[in-house]
């Protein structure tokens, strides 16, 4: 029954996350590069409800799906190398330190390294180094913003699920 | 509303400073090299020559035959592209002096002769336009 209740779970975290992925697609863009990557709340609340595994299996079903649905081969490239390693940085901080890391630093820092991630396939794409450091400041000062933003949506998030009754599930 | 930050957080907005001044310098040492620029020659309209522009590079004198005996002599170096000699009656091509970035040009209306700086990289990486 329990396996059953977290496949559920899982899977409407995944189709939020999806929804959230397909909606940010239609905001305006500030400045190429800075979105506020509304789907790392759900991978966040995995994350703190059911481990690393299945919030790197969210982000790369997210990815993937939302690149299918909107995007291209490339933009699937682009996702997933920013969300994997964003999801790394965010699962060993929370696994291993989270006592010294609030919701919203771990945010921050997964925000920090899906630009990262991000840049080095477009060097990669582009086959220059230079578009990383003139990109680079630029999207880490919006990181800051949109990291501390997504982290605290999602510590309300997080703080009203564990007060439900039906989602009965100890941070894990 | 209290915001819950913790000292950990104080390592990954260190981290953000240290990246923002990584890529900072990465500009200001890499400056406008990792910009490829390309130097074009034009007459009438018609492109004869052109050059990639790059750090270390040999000057490069370019004879530019504009029919009827006219003609252009192009520098092109890393620090600059001039028009270095020319028999045009009013010299203007001569005295435009140096261009250094991409979009500038020197233009020698009587001989019909155009030298424009270039960006060698014709699309401009627009991350988050694929990205979506």
């Amino acid at each position: 029954m329990n396996e059953v209740k977290k496949m559920v779970m899982l899977a409407l975290i995944i189709s939020q996350a999806l929804v959230l992925h397909l909606i940010e697609g239609f905001m305006p863009v500030v400045a190429p590069g800075i979105k506020l990557g509304l789907a790392n709340i759900m991978t966040l609340v995995t994350l703190v409800f059911f481990g690393f595994k299945e919030a790197l299996m969210v982000v790369m079903v997210r990815s993937i799906l939302g690149s299918l649905l909107a995007g291209s081969f490339t933009s699937m490239l682009y996702s997933l190398a920013g969300g994997i390693l964003s999801c790394l940085t965010m699962g060993l901080l929370y696994i291993r330190w989270r006592n010294y890391f609030s919701i919203i630093g771990i945010s921050t820092a997964g925000a920090i390294l899906h630009n990262i991630g991000q840049l080095l396939v477009a060097s990669w794409v582009f086959g220059t180094i230079g578009i990383l450091f003139t990109y680079l400041p630029i999207l880490t000062i919006a990181a800051l913003g949109t990291g501390f933003f997504i982290g605290l949506v999602s510590n309300y998030v997080i703080k009203y699920l564990e007060s439900q009754k039906w989602f009965r599930w100890e941070r894990g | 509303m209290r915001v819950p930050l913790r000292v950990g957080d104080l390592i990954v907005y260190a981290f953000a400073v240290v990246l923002i001044a990584v890529g900072l310098s990465g500009m200001y040492t890499m400056g406008i090299s990792h910009d490829e620029r390309k130097v074009v020659v034009e007459v009438n309209g018609r492109e004869v020559y052109s050059c990639r522009v790059y750090k270390g590079m040999e000057p490069v004198e370019f004879r530019v035959n504009a029919g009827n005996g006219q003609y252009n002599v192009v520098l092109i170096t890393y620090e600059g592209v001039r028009i270095k000699e020319a028999n045009c009656p009013d010299q203007i091509c001569v005295k435009s002096g140096f261009i250094r970035f991409s979009g500038q040009a020197i233009v020698c209306l009587p001989h019909k002769v155009v030298v424009k700086i270039i960006s060698g990289r014709e699309e401009v990486p627009d991350v988050d336009d694929i990205a979506s």
